[in-house]
């Protein structure tokens, strides 16, 4: 089903994933403006979504299974903001890199705030309580479970999301991800470092931060 | 027995899932795992199906294919096999049973992996798991039915694996949202077009939607072609929470009826139905009389996967990708530069032209290896339809090949060897096609011998098939200044086969002025005389607006721009400035600079301004030579906003800007030394990738644009790049230095790997990797030279290796 975001791009989250510190100028303001417009002018954000018992939905790693405990249902989600955003990152990289790269990290930003206003659909849906999202690649649970996801929501056929033979996945801004659903309140866990496969190569964990923060 | 897929009616069959589902399928198989594991199972719903009244079974071979076998753990042939004799069983007990012929499909879908642009599997590749494929099934099924399709390319890869690999005929649907469009942005007409030019036997709708919404999907695609075309829909639209369809049979049915009465005569269902629904829906075909449809009569249209052009206004070919006259273009073909030769595309489509001519006739160099791959590298970038631009049949087809829609091929002429060689591949890949009034004996001097070529020409297209509407005639534009009396023959020989042939016509035009003073006024003159005699594609440089100008004028004033929309659209914020013919200017470069203000070329660079910059690059080579303009200025700017990056007083989005404004500069440059044929002023060659598996390619491209930026000549070989093609381009350029991007954990193992192959080769060969999991310790430990962790580290490395410097 089509996705509404009805916030605009988080200017300061932006502004940090492009580097950028202190306060943008007109040129950066007025490209983040431009790049905004056009972001949601080619965007079609689509997301689906499958409830399934949690011993139909497999999964591997530690971290999942903990994130997924007293959990005896799973939502299994998939959202994208189509192939158009592929396609202008594409060309905006032939004669403006500039342009690209301000687009990419926005295309980014969207793709979150598209995931957080359909996992509230979904919460309100289900009724139940429920954990956050907790994606393929995240922790120890590995990318290969992408093509399971793909599957159990038939995502290709109903919104045109596809895996390459890498696990990644195409249209480049979209996310997969799984939501317990309990009968009693869940919080889900967070991945830890130490469980990660990343965490030898984190820049985040280096300066002492966490992907959670 | 063929099919008859014209003249009767012919039922397909419903959904599968659902019935597989129904019968114990569990979420975590595939349909083919499933199918293989229980193939008695597939043929009880064939039956069903039969029963219900099906004339056409698709087997249930659509997940299965070459790439995906490692899940299934058999052959592809006895996969094939048994999925195909469970809908054979059902086939034979048809006959038997109801004394009916009952044909099987081979039943293939979408590969599952994006072709490339979009993805990662290249056409080639997709084409050859489409090829074996139907080469497993080919002996056993009646036809061949390509399904649930959501790119053109791929249906494209798909059907011409059918054709040259069987004689079965293909029917091909495609699914589309709510606004006309697949995922991938075809739309109906684009579909149409193509898959008629490439000669399908059926064409249609499926999945994605349901009856309701189908139908006007269907009338505009049957609108479109007079192929019969074919619906299978999806029993209306599931509910978002549960996944379910709602409607019943007899709803369906009900909402099928239309399109009996309409004329579509195969229809069948998808998702969500079953045997009760295709036999409500043969009971509504024995009910309703079967309608009539009709193609209506278009002019001449080509398109590319997306967007479809129609040649009824004068539509502008841009002819600024021949490299005839263009030593900068010359040299970026050599090199491969395509970030160049796209710059000349997007130019021209951010000055309206709309369609392109791709032309690489650059002596020595091989264009059957050239044409596809510089047409695959626009059709990434641009939706614009292409004119193939070339004599070479082979050449022609290697293009046509990767072709993602229908093309124009310019050009055959009146000469029968021409034809014959050409226009049987024209037919093949449903192209259009540009013939010239000349032949054996040169271009002939009168009009009517003119047009009795294209007469000529005309004949011999019918003849191999190519219909009338998709013959374009170029009645040859020659120099005023040398046979100035053979110009007005042009005209009257273009008039006559407009009006006596009724076929559309193409002309270059800015050859006519060549050796005259003021030659974008004769240019422009002759544009429009010659669309006043029904001139329709002029192959012009859109760049220009004079000429541009014009076409817009004579919409107006001819009635095709009704109420002068798309004039005040484009004009309504300008004015003429300086319609004066004024006295040649010594020095171009001194007129071009004068409003240039004061900044110097630091700060233009810096601040980004591109065209600033072009104008203070001028100004300096009137006083420096191009090196001294390099050395003393350009890079100095360019170190100056690197230690600023450094610092953290300029940011990344400026660092770009600033790296854009500084190659404009570049260019400049570039440009004056391919015109003196002065040796280049790059460093290099350095091979920059993403490795195999790995799709994220903008940081790669940051660095390389900063690299360029340096002066070193970069060899782009884009994302998920094999090491073995990486060895191959290191021995055949002799590569000193290469520079590896990885962004996963996943394809680290690529780096590694692309690293070893390459010193078994190349011992001496220098590595730079960078990229969000890679750190300093892990390049040392996979052999790589250095680490860079941006890209003004990669340009201090590469530094470090061509000039020792650090």
């Amino acid at each position: 089903m089509d996705i509404k975001v009805s916030r605009p791009i988080d200017r300061e989250k932006w502004l940090m994933y492009l580097g950028v510190k202190g306060q943008p100028d007109e040129r950066l303001s007025g490209e983040l403006d431009r790049a905004e417009k056009v972001l949601l002018q080619e965007a079609r954000i689509k997301g689906i979504y499958r409830v399934l018992p949690r011993e139909d939905v497999k999964t591997s790693g530690f971290s999942v299974a903990k994130h997924l405990e007293g959990c005896h249902k799973v939502a299994v989600m998939a959202v994208t903001l189509g192939i158009g955003v592929d396609n202008l990152i594409r060309n905006k990289q032939i004669t403006d890199m500039a342009f690209a790269v301000i687009l990419d990290c926005g295309a980014s930003l969207l793709i979150e705030s598209a995931c957080d206003a359909f996992e509230k659909e979904i919460r309100e849906s289900v009724g139940d309580f429920t954990t956050s999202r907790f994606s393929p690649g995240y922790g120890d649970y590995p990318l290969e479970h992408q093509e399971d996801v793909l599957r159990y929501t038939d995502a290709s056929r109903k919104i045109g999301i596809n895996a390459t033979d890498n696990c990644l996945l195409v249209p480049r801004k979209s996310v997969t991800a799984l939501i317990g659903i309990a009968d009693h309140p869940v919080t889900g866990r967070l991945a830890t470092c130490g469980e990660c496969v990343l965490r030898e190569k984190c820049t985040l964990r280096k300066e002492g931060k966490h992907c959670g923060d | 027995m063929a099919i008859d897929f014209k003249n009767r009616f012919i039922m397909l069959d419903g959904g599968m899932g659902t019935m597989l589902q129904e019968a114990g399928m569990t979420p975590d198989e595939t349909s083919a795992q499933f199918g293989l594991r229980c193939p008695q199972v597939l043929t009880n719903i064939h039956n069903k199906y039969v029963d219900a009244g099906s004339d056409i079974l698709y087997a249930s071979t659509f997940s299965i294919n070459g790439r995906k076998l490692d899940k299934l753990g058999k052959s592809l042939q006895e996969a094939v096999d048994i999925v195909i004799d469970a809908a054979l069983e059902s086939k034979k007990r048809a006959t038997e049973k109801y004394g009916r012929e009952v044909y099987v499909a081979l039943d293939i879908g979408p590969i599952g992996e994006l072709l490339e642009p979009m993805g990662t599997l290249a056409f080639e590749d997709a084409y050859e798991t489409f090829a074996e494929l139907v080469r497993a099934a080919k002996d056993k099924v009646d036809l061949v039915s390509v399904e649930t399709m959501t790119d053109l390319y791929e249906v494209k890869a798909a059907v011409l694996a059918v054709k040259e690999n069987s004689d079965l005929p293909v029917i091909v649907s495609m699914s589309f949202e709510a606004n006309g469009r697949t995922f991938t942005g075809t739309s109906l007409e684009a579909m149409a077009l193509t898959l008629t030019g490439l000669g399908v036997d059926a064409m249609g709708i499926n999945c994605s939607l349901g009856p309701e919404e189908i139908y006007p999907m269907i009338m505009e695609l049957s609108s479109y072609t007079d192929i019969p075309v074919f619906a299978k829909p999806n029993a209306g639209l599931p509910d978002p929470n549960t996944g379910e369809y709602a409607m019943n049979a007899e709803d369906f049915a009900g909402q099928m009826s239309r399109y009996i009465t309409s004329g579509i005569n195969i229809l069948g269902g998808c998702c969500g139905t079953t045997p009760d629904f295709i036999a409500g829906l043969k009971k509504a075909a024995d009910e309703n009389e079967l309608g009539e449809t009709t193609a209506q009569v278009k002019p001449l249209r080509v398109c590319s996967g997306n967007t479809v052009v129609t040649v009824d206004h004068v539509t502008v070919i841009g002819e600024r990708i021949n490299p005839t006259g263009k030593k900068r273009l010359k040299q970026a073909l050599i090199d491969e530069d395509y970030d160049y030769i796209l710059s000349q595309a997007i130019e021209q489509i951010d000055a309206g032209a709309e369609i392109l001519d791709v032309n690489v006739g650059v002596p020595k160099l091989d264009d059957v290896k050239m044409l596809p791959r510089v047409v695959k590298k626009l059709q990434s970038i641009t939706g614009l339809p292409l004119q193939i631009d070339s004599g070479n049949p082979e050449a022609i087809e290697a293009a046509l090949r990767v072709y993602n829609g229908k093309a124009i091929v310019n050009s055959v002429n009146g000469e029968l060897k021409v034809m014959e060689n050409i226009l049987p591949i024209v037919k093949k890949y449903g192209a259009a096609v540009v013939g010239l009034t000349l032949d054996e004996n040169g271009i002939p001097a009168k009009a009517e011998e003119r047009f009795a070529i294209a007469e000529r020409i005309l004949a011999k297209c019918l003849e191999y098939g190519i219909p009338k509407e998709d013959v374009i005639i170029d009645c040859l534009t020659l120099t005023v200044s040398a046979q100035q009396k053979e110009v007005v023959e042009t005209l009257k020989a273009l008039r006559m086969v407009k009006e006596k042939l009724g076929l559309k016509t193409a002309l270059g035009v800015s050859n006519i002025s060549f050796g005259l003073p003021v030659r974008p006024i004769v240019n422009r003159t002759f544009l429009t005389m010659a669309m006043e005699c029904g001139l329709d594609l002029p192959i012009i440089n859109p760049n220009s607006e004079d000429m541009m100008s014009s076409i817009f004028a004579f919409h107006v004033l001819h009635n095709i721009d009704e109420n002068s929309v798309k004039f005040i659209e484009r004009y309504g914020n300008m004015e003429v400035t300086g319609t004066t013919i004024s006295a040649k200017s010594s020095n171009n470069s001194t007129q071009s600079t004068k409003n240039s203000g004061e900044h110097d070329v630091f700060y233009t660079i810096e601040k980004g301004m591109n065209n600033e910059t072009v104008a203070q690059v001028m100004k300096l080579l009137e006083t420096n030579d191009e090196m001294t303009v390099v050395n003393s200025h350009l890079i100095p700017a360019l170190d100056r906003i690197g230690q600023g990056f450094e610092k953290g007083t300029i940011f990344l989005p400026q660092m770009l800007q600033a790296a854009q404004a500084a190659q404009a500069g570049f260019d400049v440059i570039k440009k004056r030394l391919a015109e003196s044929g002065e040796k280049q002023v790059s460093q290099g060659p350095i091979i920059i990738a993403t490795v195999k598996g790995d799709i994220h390619d903008i940081g790669k491209n940051i660095v390389k644009v900063i690299m360029e930026n340096y002066g070193f000549e970069m060899i782009d070989l884009g994302k998920d790049v094999a090491p073995e093609t990486i060895l191959e381009v290191v021995l055949e350029k002799d590569i000193k230095m290469v520079g590896l991007s990885a962004l996963m954990t996943t394809t680290l193992k690529a780096m590694e790997d692309t690293i070893k192959l390459v010193r078994e080769h190349r011992p001496d060969c220098k590595f730079f990797v960078g990229g969000a999991v890679v750190t300093a310790d892990y390049a040392e430990k996979i052999g790589a030279d250095f680490y860079c962790k941006d890209a003004m580290k990669s340009v201090e490395a590469a530094q470090e290796v061509f000039n020792g410097q650090v």
